[in-house]
């Protein structure tokens, strides 16, 4: 079981959240709710080991059991697509496999060998999700994975996400309700 | 092909007219000047060095020339790569070595040439010339290189936990290969003149500095236009090939 106890983080004066508290279990998927600029990535940051709070603890989460997919793609522009997704694992060429069915499963197996700078935002998007969900690490951090997905894309894309998650513990941090309500199963307000 | 072709072809004919000017002003002027010893006619050299690049003696002066040079050269590229990556991940030796570099970068080549020529023989002095006017520049490229790579791929590869070889692979060499393929053959250039400047100075025996020293000395005009003809047309030669082999590894 994941805990957090009485976790403070603020900027100068401002302060994200004080003395924060929760626990998640193993195979829980939870969404991470709060207004715009409260803290959330930096929350999942702190949980992976990126930042450092200023107060409380973290407890049964290692950072090596966690794939992240970041709010912004961050992909290996000298990378092609493909790279960007087996990248990540220790042993490419045996990543290759599960790395080309979930680009495929996310429409984008006629840009295996495109490059990041040949691809619209919403590609760009789903290669990184694409590299998140191929990992075999248990937990996963989804920040705002749905920002430049048309309506249409989102709904096939969810239900993917869905199917990655089963077995595993999701934290996500979505800004509209809809994603928590058809992922996860229940929120944690910051 | 045929598009990519066309444009190269362009591009050297232009350069072919820009280079027929200005041997045509040469040779305006000193028909003007009409002073062999104040400048000699683009014939008159062109004789000079048709006569010298027959001898042995020439290919041997280029040749030890050419390795005073290369050795000072490497020599340069390999501790400023080393010391770029050192100082770019390590404060404190930036800190430390971020005013030696600038006064390098400062100090006249002449005034280098001098100091060293004191406690280095006069072979030795043109190779240690070479090197301290390349060091600074692979340096400050390398540093910069690995000091702009993007925080949030650096990110990605500590929440992955990549080894150090395949963040070398991945993150930093696509990177930081801009950064010293640009430093490496401008400072190949640098490295040449100042090679060639600190043999004039020191004469050591069987260079192009000192066959350009000595013709001055004996007023042969003709003869110290060849040699730094030679010393032109080397420095484009190494620098294209560089350029070359540098660009072989880039993306397509």
């Amino acid at each position: 079981m994941i805990s957090v106890k009485n976790l403070s983080k603020a900027f100068g004066d401002t302060v994200l959240f004080r003395d924060l508290s929760f626990t998640v279990s193993f195979g829980e998927r939870i969404l991470i709710s709060a207004p715009s600029g409260t803290g959330k990535t930096t929350l999942l940051r702190i949980l992976c080991g990126l930042e450092s709070a200023d107060s409380g603890t973290v407890s049964g989460l290692h950072p090596q059991e966690i794939s992240y997919l970041f709010q912004e793609p961050r992909l290996f522009p000298q990378l092609t697509v493909l790279e960007n997704v087996t990248c990540i694992h220790p042993d490419e060429q045996e990543a290759r496999e599960s790395a080309v069915k979930w680009l495929e499963s996310l429409g984008l197996g006629d840009a295996l060998d495109k490059y990041p700078d040949q691809l619209s935002g919403g590609m760009k998007q789903r290669v990184a999700l694409a590299r998140t969900l191929s990992s075999p690490r248990p937990i996963l951090f989804l920040d705002e994975p749905f920002t430049a997905l048309d309506a249409e894309l989102k709904e096939s894309v969810l239900q993917l996400v869905l199917e990655a998650c089963k077995g595993k513990t999701l934290l996500l941090v979505s800004h509209d309700p809809h994603d928590g309500a058809a992922l996860t199963q229940r929120t944690i307000f910051l | 092909m045929e598009r990519n072709l066309k444009p190269i072809g362009k591009k050297i004919a232009l350069g072919l007219i820009a280079a027929a000017f200005w041997v045509a002003v040469w040779a305006l002027l000193s028909l003007w000047i009409d002073r062999a010893l104040f400048l000699p006619s683009p014939w008159a050299v062109g004789k000079t060095l048709m006569e010298l690049l027959p001898t042995a003696a020439f290919w041997k002066t280029v040749g030890a020339s050419l390795l005073r040079v290369l050795i000072g050269y490497v020599a340069g590229v390999l501790l400023g790569t080393v010391g770029g990556i050192l100082t770019a991940k390590i404060s404190l030796l930036d800190t430390l070595f971020s005013p030696l570099l600038t006064v390098i970068r400062a100090t006249p080549v002449a005034s280098f040439i001098m100091l060293t020529l004191v406690f280095l023989g006069r072979d030795t002095v043109p190779s240690f010339i070479v090197f301290l006017m390349v060091l600074p520049i692979v340096w400050g490229n390398v540093t910069e290189g690995i000091k702009t790579v993007d925080p949030g791929l650096r990110e990605v590869c500590d929440v992955y936990g990549l080894s150090f070889p395949r963040r070398m692979k991945i993150l930093y060499l696509p990177h930081c290969g801009p950064y010293f393929s640009s430093g490496v053959p401008t400072s190949l250039g640098l490295a040449w003149k100042a090679g060639i400047a600190a043999e004039v100075l020191c004469t050591p025996k069987g260079s192009i500095g000192k066959m350009v020293y000595d013709a001055k000395v004996y007023l042969e005009s003709a003869e110290v236009f060849a040699w730094t003809l030679v010393v032109i047309l080397l420095s484009l030669a190494l620098e294209t090939l560089l350029k070359y082999v540098l660009n072989r590894g880039k993306r397509k």
